[in-house]
């Protein structure tokens, strides 16, 4: 990021409700400019969190700083945050205008400001023309741009955005999830996204908090995420996942049995006691047909079953007793495998990715 | 100070206030009505009462109007509501403003209306005898109840999706008599008893038809004996109230029974 | 063809005759009786003196309370019944409580008529509890202070004892619908308590509440029972003129009793009308 100063610090932050500890000692600090998203299962503490940054929950441990400012026990009002809402939560008895420049009237800005503001706010979000229309007469996708204009409008530090996308049909998502982003980008505003749905929070973050259970299991870039996740759980978090259960051969060969199949893991798994039960994870799309280049893992399967994803083929092959899923470029001059047809397939040792050492002996 | 925060102080001195006005005419007429022996408290007025014959026959009277009123209700708005669901959408809004409309007329504008074009040198003297008078008071009753009693049938309809059960009934051969008596009533049965309660609590203590149709009903009766009597009255007010307690009971039992089935 | 036809509109009708033809004979014709005879003479020729006879200062007169009732009762009606609704939906009242003062109002919303004249004649009538007590125990006597519950205002009291139950019910659901991310979002764009309100919240609610009001005051306009079993005839409404009327003619015309039912079901016509109007406003809002 362009200063390295950091902008937004939470600080062994805690929350409980009660004796149920909902968010326990989360440290995270921002860049300007930075797009967070905190990703995780309902329950996970992702939206509390984002409520403790707001001012609306207050923190049972720790301290929130903006630029350099505790906020800790400040109303939201004094954060000069911006937050988009999950159900909108455009106010019902307003137009398009006056929800925008609700923000701006309470700051006591004057009329001929306001009017300029909202109609900057109106091209930004490519809203021209809808400035009288309530919100009972817009589509879901544009009540949540008003949403986005609103909390814009006032040039906030931080933008908070609570599931913003969820309510929203499946396309209208995906082109309001770029343009969030290249606004974002255009803005430089620091941003703070929640979401259960990994795919959006794959494609718009810059650096991703994983959540589990009030804790942060990782904080990455989405490719460090997906490719080295630190633990079991982020693993079958994001993306698809095979787990394969294989047992350590002799030590120093690397060398791994799957199933009666001799399997060669990366050079940093070697060692260990020989017979130990390892669990691994491999992406399906680290499987690919054919023999690959010298030191590749190559297996033979049957093909159990093939389901047409459109840009992808997802097949289902064994392996002896063991199921894998492999993932292919959807292409039309290849062929379909048939089902029980015979294939050969490999995958690269670096592909294996340890989940589980403490699996037991075999 | 955060927007719709709670104020639980303002909360408990508004609920304490509005607890004082609401219950103490409730106790004040619990205690008067236990008071009518000089020499503490007794039951008395209420032993009057429920010996009085003719309250027997004024209650009995009543309770008869109100079943034959929720009887003629259900045949008449049942099959209504489920038609205009069902085969005459274009007519919902129209049946719906009449529904509404005893709400708008006052119910004594209705009797005075009955009263004159039902007179007895009318083209249908529904008053010239006290068995067609009973009548028109039963039919006066229904309409009374019509707003309420048809919004709970129409939400009930609403609740059962009609069309698909109807289609399904259908394409088992049944035809819309049967439809409507095997497949649609027993899924209203919770609608039907809420809306019958209600009834029940507009009609037993009714006093405006009773009264100008010159009727032998609860409500003259109660009047009667409020304009005669000091102690009996409270104790009616007792009953009455938990006559209006016990139907408003059995109104929100089935409002959650239909939710639940 | 044709009778296949006749089949169908025999088989779509069927079901809705019956109702129609009963509120047809039960509902629509006596009401139209009676305006079409305000417009009579007693020898059925056209006429709008009737109207004019409106205006003797009997009548107007009791129009006059009747309305007076009405709106007081709806005024205080509205602004107590609102503080009640606040108060279950926003106080942070228990929850257990919240359930048993809507099944209390919906009792006492049904709790009119007779015998809930009984109940304030028996606490606050002359020979009351609370009259009694307060004189033996306390030396008050509130009818020497001035108090009669036979008069405007204590018909005013008792008639709040089913229309502040009646704003509850009607309005519970209307404050029910209140987002909690409306005042977030306030919030966080600087709204404080007041601004809230003044900006967001009265805005949208306000047409319920008015809607609300003319309803209380529909509801007590056309009422009857309370005001005659409480007071007899000694406050003056226009509904007890009219029963009067209907009784014994004492108007001594009887297109004059027309004209009055007329003017009333004018009143709670409007009423209506302007209710739905502004139901159907916050409702589009909320859709």
């Amino acid at each position: 990021m362009t200063t390295g100063s950091s902008f937004l610090e939470l600080v062994s932050v805690q929350k409980s409700f009660g004796q149920t500890l909902v968010v326990k000692d989360f440290s995270l600090t921002v860049e300007k400019g930075e797009f967070i998203s905190f990703l995780g299962p309902s329950g996970c503490g992702k939206t509390t969190l984002l409520r403790m940054i707001a001012g609306f929950e207050t923190t049972s441990a720790g301290a929130i700083r903006m630029a350099g400012v505790d906020v800790t026990g400040k109303p939201p009002r004094e954060r000069q945050i911006g937050m988009v809402f999950q159900a909108y939560a455009l106010f019902p008895a307003m137009n398009v205008f006056d929800n925008i420049a609700f923000g701006l009237k309470i700051a006591k800005w004057n009329r001929r400001q306001i009017a300029d503001r909202v109609a900057e706010m109106l091209s930004l979000t490519q809203l021209e023309g809808l400035s009288h229309r309530f919100p009972f007469e817009l589509s879901g996708g544009q009540q949540q741009r008003v949403a986005l204009a609103r909390a814009l409008a006032l040039r906030p530090q931080i933008l908070l955005l609570d599931e913003p996308l969820s309510a929203l049909d499946a396309k209208i998502r995906v082109s309001l999830r770029e343009e969030i982003r290249q606004l974002q980008r255009k803005l430089g505003l620091t941003t703070i996204f929640v979401t259960h749905d990994q795919e959006e929070a794959l494609s718009m973050s810059d650096r991703i908090v994983v959540l589990d259970k009030g804790r942060a299991e990782q904080i990455a870039t989405p490719h460090q995420l997906y490719n080295a996740p630190a633990s079991p759980f982020i693993a079958e978090f994001v993306g698809k996942l095979n787990r394969l259960t294989m047992v350590r051969g002799a030590p120093h060969t690397g060398e791994l049995d799957f199933d009666g199949l001799k399997v060669t893991a990366n050079s940093s798994l070697h060692g260990g006691h020989e017979g130990a039960r390892l669990i691994f994870g491999l992406r399906p799309e680290a499987i690919a047909f054919g023999e690959g280049p010298a030191g590749a893992n190559r297996l033979s399967a049957i093909v159990e079953d093939v389901d047409f994803l459109g840009s992808i083929l997802r097949l289902k092959l064994r392996v002896g007793n063991e199921i894998l899923f492999m993932d292919q470029f959807n292409n039309r001059r290849n062929l379909i495998p048939e089902r029980q047809a015979q294939v050969e397939v490999y995958f690269m040792p670096e592909d294996l990715m340890l989940l589980d050492e403490s699996a037991g002996t075999a | 100070m955060a927007p719709l925060k709670p104020q639980p102080l303002a909360a408990w001195a508004i609920f304490g206030i509005a607890a004082g006005f609401f219950t103490i005419p409730l106790i004040a007429t619990v205690i008067f009505s236990l008071s009518m022996k000089r020499n503490g408290w007794s039951f008395e007025a209420y032993r009057i009462v429920l010996s009085d014959s003719s309250f027997i026959a004024a209650f009995g009277y009543s309770l008869a109007q109100a079943i034959a009123a929720v009887l003629i209700s259900t045949l008449l708005i049942v099959p209504a509501a489920y038609w205009v669901r069902l085969y005459l959408p274009a007519m919902k809004q129209w049946v719906e403003f009449i529904t509404l409309l005893p709400l708008v007329i006052p119910s004594i504008i209705l009797v005075f209306g009955y009263l004159r074009l039902y007179n007895s040198a009318s083209w249908l003297p529904l008053t010239s005898n006290a068995r067609s008078t009973d009548a028109l008071l039963s039919f006066g009753y229904v309409t009374l109840a019509m707003p309420y009693l048809y919004r709970t049938i129409d939400a009930g309809l609403r609740a059962m999706d009609v069309r698909t059960l109807t289609e399904a009934a259908q394409s088992l051969g049944a035809g819309p008599l049967n439809i409507l008596i095997r497949v649609i009533l027993p899924c209203l049965r919770g609608s039907i008893l809420n809306g019958a309660f209600l009834t029940l609590a507009i009609v037993m203590g009714e006093f405006t038809l009773a009264s100008l149709l010159d009727r032998p009903a609860l409500g003259p009766y109660l009047q009667l004996i409020g304009a005669n009597r000091a102690y009996e009255p409270a104790a009616l007010a007792v009953i009455a109230f938990s006559l209006t307690w016990f139907c408003m009971g059995f109104f929100q039992y089935f409002s959650n029974w239909r939710r639940g089935v | 063809m044709m009778k296949s036809h006749w089949h169908k509109w025999v088989r779509d009708w069927s079901g809705v005759a019956p109702f129609l033809v009963f509120s047809a004979l039960f509902l629509i014709f006596p009401t139209m009786y009676l305006i079409v005879g305000a417009f009579r003479d007693s020898h059925d020729h056209f006429t709008l003196a009737n109207f004019l006879g409106l205006l003797a200062p009997e009548i107007t007169g009791s129009f006059f309370v009747s309305l007076e009732i009405s709106a007081v009762s709806a005024i205080l009606g509205m602004g107590f019944g609102f503080a009640l609704t606040w108060a279950i939906a926003f106080g942070g009242l228990p929850a257990q409580l919240r359930a048993t003062i809507v099944t209390f109002c919906g009792v006492a919303s049904n709790f009119a008529g007779i015998p809930l004249a009984f109940a304030f004649l028996a606490s606050v009538g002359r020979i009351g509890f609370v009259t009694s007590g307060l004189r033996h125990g306390f030396g008050i006597d509130i009818y020497a202070m001035g108090f009669n519950l036979l008069s405007v205002g204590g018909l005013i009291m008792t008639y709040l004892y089913f229309q502040i139950p009646l704003m509850v019910l009607i309005f519970l659901p209307v404050l029910d619908g209140i987002k909690r991310e409306w005042g977030e979002a306030a919030q966080i764009l600087g709204a404080n308590s007041w601004q809230y309100w003044r900006h967001i919240l009265f805005p949208m609610l306000w047409p319920s509440v008015i809607g609300s009001a003319i309803l209380l005051f529909a509801n007590a306009f056309g009422a009857i029972a309370t005001a005659y079993a409480l007071t007899g005839s000694s406050v003056n409404l226009i509904t007890l003129l009219l029963y009067a009327q209907i009784r014994g003619d004492v108007l001594h015309n009887e297109n004059l009793g027309f004209a009055m039912a007329f003017g009333m079901i004018a009143i709670t016509g409007i009423s209506n009308f302007c209710y739905l109007q502004l139901r159907s406003r916050s409702e589009t809002w909320l859709r």
